[in-house]
């Protein structure tokens, strides 16, 4: 038995949350948030966070060790349970608006953590069974797309102009939206029709991931108004765009205002120096590592428990949750991250001259 | 010789036996403790609004749950039981039924007092007392009973139940109008159907709004919270009084405290007391009979839930229990409700089939699934599962008994002793099932662990401290004392010795009665 595993437990922290949120009724409805945006936040602005990395030994123990792998999974059939009890909840009666409201927020929260963040790491396996759980847990906050754009074309892209994804200097989070959501969507259709071209399908055919994921996505619309009625198909609706703006705030502030330089042939290749890193205990644990980004984007294919620190990335004043919130006020947010980005930029040059 | 003792009598347990005890008891000028393990439920807020919030419904401390719900499993049977300041009163659905004869002349009680004539002016008395009223009002569950009892064949085994709710003008609150101005206000009750849930409008007639009440303007004290966990006799058999060692049951890091009293009196419901004296007669009461926990009986209940496909159907109005048919001398069959949106027992819905092995019935469950698609699924995703579900409760008194025992580690558990154990696939409701799909155009699903494990659920569980004419047949005798200890006796669903058959709060009142009116006054 690894005891390393027990700290991952924490994942376990959101459909937790969540699922009390969900049972409560009255203010506790709103629970989740309380916690992921308030509770978290105070303990992690108090954490440092530790740099270590593993060693080789330990690296391929965790390799090797099937219960990281387990507990990824166990959190597919979570989000679809926790899915059909907020689906009963909100269609069935005694429950009043701003009720079914901070229902409907807190399982935005799950959309946003399991919906989208645990696909994420999921998308990043090479097996099919792997491959089909990512999609299954997308399909639950209606942004199977991500599962195209962001490995094929985030992780080309990121931190250049090119990738509607990352975040420029001066841009505002509430703009950035804007064109992330619509730039992903159009980016991956771009994508499946040009994978398609290369294998020589038709893109109007069922060989077209966007087209099956598109019909996928409208036919769970359709199932929950039919079964559940309008008004639960509505806070649904709320719950699943409240996940894609989970994911495209942390987007937005992963790869803020980092660039990769223009070579004759290209850009540099990503280097951890192009993603914003943070070692924040809590944030690290609910999140599966998601916020050890810099390595994530260096070597796309390493799995969550080995992923590394390095010194040369920049890091983030305190941990995710936080900087969701503080990017949600953007005067706030360039005073905080301007400098930074520019001492950051300082220090890089100081480094290449020596 | 009482000054020597900080209490007369302390009772163990605050259900239909503890609340009686207290009363009468006090009323006979005795120092009465109640020791209750659950919390006060005082407050419309106290209670939950849907079933799916465990937090206030359910009572499981170690996870937090702190409600007036208890779900326990066992290897034969699931219970479910009550917790809090009224026990079993608070969760019940009110039904107040006089058992037929059979239940007086049977079991190891037989003959020890001619009960039916004996317990008569007490189940009067009971009555009275939890204020039973014949339900007035004609649901749409009660119509569907009816549909069914005229299909059956017997249009006239049809009867509205005698329940323990104030009906008066809905939603209007009235002084007291049961005890002369010396009982609380009551409110008429407003139809929601919650009553399982505990009542949240203050119509229904729990224990905490007539015995406790009572017992309480007449000085008996109630410890809510606490559990006892150690009864000492002070010399062999107790003539000497006893201390009673108890703790908090909600806290961590419990205060533990104790105290003395002359006499005690067991009512922690057949789980509490079982819990408490198997462990006891391990330790501080030897001399307890050896038939301690045989004897433990279900009324061979099956819970069925037909959910209808009318979108405009609302089952949830009424009373949790309005109606009942009398199949035969056996067999009894109740409609059910939950209140609007407590659909909980949704997510633990399987399709109803019968079966002797697990493979076998999970075969039938697949084939049902793949065989009925439509149905199974507007069944699972039906938009409000308490609006639009009537749940059958079947009850048969077949003899079947089974023994409770103490693991080494300390969890009960169940043996059979005579008799098949108790099924979780009863033909006969499964057919009346069938029925009522026809009736309201739905469909019958079970519990799975039913469909799964062949584990039936029962809301009345009985028995393990049975009455007997002497040691060797029972743990009590025809008064409810404690054979081979002084002043100690048992008032609770442990001490029902016989196939009751019919939901047993109101014979519990009615024994209990009878018990406290045997003990004379207190000698000043």
């Amino acid at each position: 038995m690894n005891f390393r595993i027990l700290k991952y437990l924490l994942v376990y922290l959101t459909p937790l949350a969540v699922l009390r949120s969900i049972l409560a009724e009255g203010w506790f409805t709103y629970y989740s948030v309380i916690v992921m945006f308030v509770l978290i936040p105070i303990l992690e602005f108090f954490a440092k966070g530790s740099k270590k990395n593993l060693s080789k030994a330990e690296e391929e123990m965790a390799l090797k060790d099937k219960m990281y792998d387990l507990l990824l999974y166990s959190l597919v059939p979570i989000q679809y349970l926790i899915l059909f009890i907020f689906l009963f909840r909100v269609s069935e009666g005694n429950l009043q608006f701003y009720e079914k409201l901070g229902i409907s927020i807190s399982f935005g929260m799950s959309c946003g953590i399991l919906g989208i963040n645990a696909a994420h790491e999921l998308g990043h396996r090479t097996t099919w069974y792997e491959q089909l759980m990512s999609k299954a847990l997308l399909l639950t906050t209606l942004y199977m797309h991500f599962f195209i754009e962001h490995n094929r074309g985030h992780h080309k892209n990121v931190s250049t102009d090119e990738d509607p994804a990352s975040s420029k200097l001066g841009e505002m989070v509430y703009t950035f939206y804007f064109r992330s959501i619509y730039g992903s969507f159009i980016s991956a259709w771009k994508l499946e029709a040009e994978r398609l071209r290369r294998v020589k399908y038709s893109f109007w055919s069922f060989k077209n991931e966007m087209i099956i994921f598109q019909l996928l996505q409208a036919s769970l619309i359709v199932f929950i108004f039919y079964f559940f009625g309008l008004e639960t198909t509505l806070f649904f609706m709320i719950s699943a765009t409240l996940g894609i703006l989970l994911l495209e705030t942390v987007n937005y502030i992963e790869h803020y205002g980092l660039r990769r330089k223009k070579k004759e042939n290209g850009y540099e290749r990503t280097l951890p120096i192009h993603s914003w890193n943070s070692n924040h205990p809590v944030g690290r644990m609910v999140l599966l590592e998601l916020s050890r980004h810099s390595d994530h984007h260096y070597i796309a294919s390493r799995k969550y428990q080995v992923l590394r620190h390095f010194d040369e990335s920049p890091q983030m004043p305190t941990g995710y949750p936080g900087m969701l919130i503080l990017s949600l006020f953007p005067p706030l947010w360039f005073s905080v991250m301007n400098p930074r980005i520019e001492k950051y930029r300082k220090s890089l040059e100081g480094n290449s001259l020596a | 010789m009482t000054n020597q003792f900080d209490y007369d009598y302390v009772i163990i347990g605050s259900g239909f036996g503890g609340s009686v005890s207290a009363l009468r008891l006090s009323e006979k000028g005795y120092k009465v403790l109640v020791i209750e393990q659950g919390k006060w439920f005082n407050q419309p807020e106290d209670f939950p609004k849907t079933n799916w919030n465990l937090k206030k419904w359910m009572w499981a401390p170690k996870l937090g749950f702190q409600g007036i719900f208890n779900l326990t499993f066992f290897r034969h049977v699931a219970v479910l039981s009550g917790t809090g300041v009224g026990g079993g009163s608070l969760v019940y659905a009110n039904t107040l039924p006089i058992p037929k004869s059979g239940f007086f002349n049977s079991g190891s009680w037989k003959g020890l007092v001619d009960w039916e004539n004996d317990l008569q002016p007490y189940y009067a008395i009971s009555k009275k007392m939890l204020g039973a009223e014949i339900h007035p009002y004609m649901s749409k569950s009660d119509k569907v009973m009816q549909t069914l009892a005229e299909e059956m064949g017997k249009k006239d085994s049809f009867e509205k139940t005698n329940v323990a709710v104030y009906f008066g003008k809905p939603g209007e609150t009235v002084p007291d109008p049961y005890f002369e101005g010396k009982g609380p206000d009551r409110t008429g009750c407003n139809l929601c159907g919650g009553c399982m849930l505990g009542c949240r409008f203050n119509a229904k007639n729990t224990l905490d709004k007539n015995y406790l009440y009572l017992a309480q303007q007449l000085g008996c004290e109630i410890k809510a919270e606490t559990i006892v966990y150690d009864v000492i006799p002070l010399n062999e058999d107790g003539s000497e009084g006893y201390q009673i060692k108890f703790k908090e049951s909600l806290k961590s890091f419990p205060k533990k405290g104790s105290v003395t009293a002359k006499g005690v009196i067991f009512a922690g419901g057949v789980l509490g007391t079982m819990d408490l004296l198997l462990k006891l007669k391990e330790t501080s009461l030897p001399n307890l009979s050896d038939t301690l926990g045989k004897g433990v009986r279900t009324n061979s209940e099956s819970l069925i839930g037909v959910t209808t496909f009318d979108k405009n159907t609302s089952f949830s109005e009424g009373i949790a229990i309005g109606s009942i048919i009398n199949i035969d001398e056996n067999r009894h069959v109740e409609p059910v409700k939950y209140s609007d949106g407590s659909g909980f027992w949704r997510i633990f819905m399987a399709p109803m089939v019968q079966g002797n092995s697990v493979f076998n019935r999970f075969f039938k469950m697949m084939k049902d699934l793949i065989s009925h698609p439509v149905d199974n699924f507007k069944a699972f995703f039906v938009d409000d599962w308490s609006k639009r579900t009537h749940i059958l409760l079947y009850m048969e008194s077949i003899d079947s008994t089974l023994q409770m025992k103490r693991t080494r580690l300390g969890y009960k558990k169940t043996k059979i002793e005579a008799g098949e154990a108790p099924t979780a696939f009863n033909p006969i409701a499964q057919s009346i099932a069938k029925k009522v799909e026809k009736i309201i155009d739905g469909k019958a699903m079970v519990m799975s662990n039913e469909t799964l494990f062949g584990i039936p659920t029962t809301a009345h569980i009985l028995g393990g401290a049975c009455m007997g004419k002497d040691e060797k047949a029972g743990v009590i005798d025809s008064n409810n004392h404690v054979f081979n200890y002084q002043n100690m006796l048992i008032c609770d669903g442990s001490m029902i010795s016989a196939n009751i058959g019919v939901n047993p709060s109101l014979s519990i009142t009615a024994i209990s009665e009878r018990a406290m009116s045997l003990i004379p006054e207190k000698k000043n």
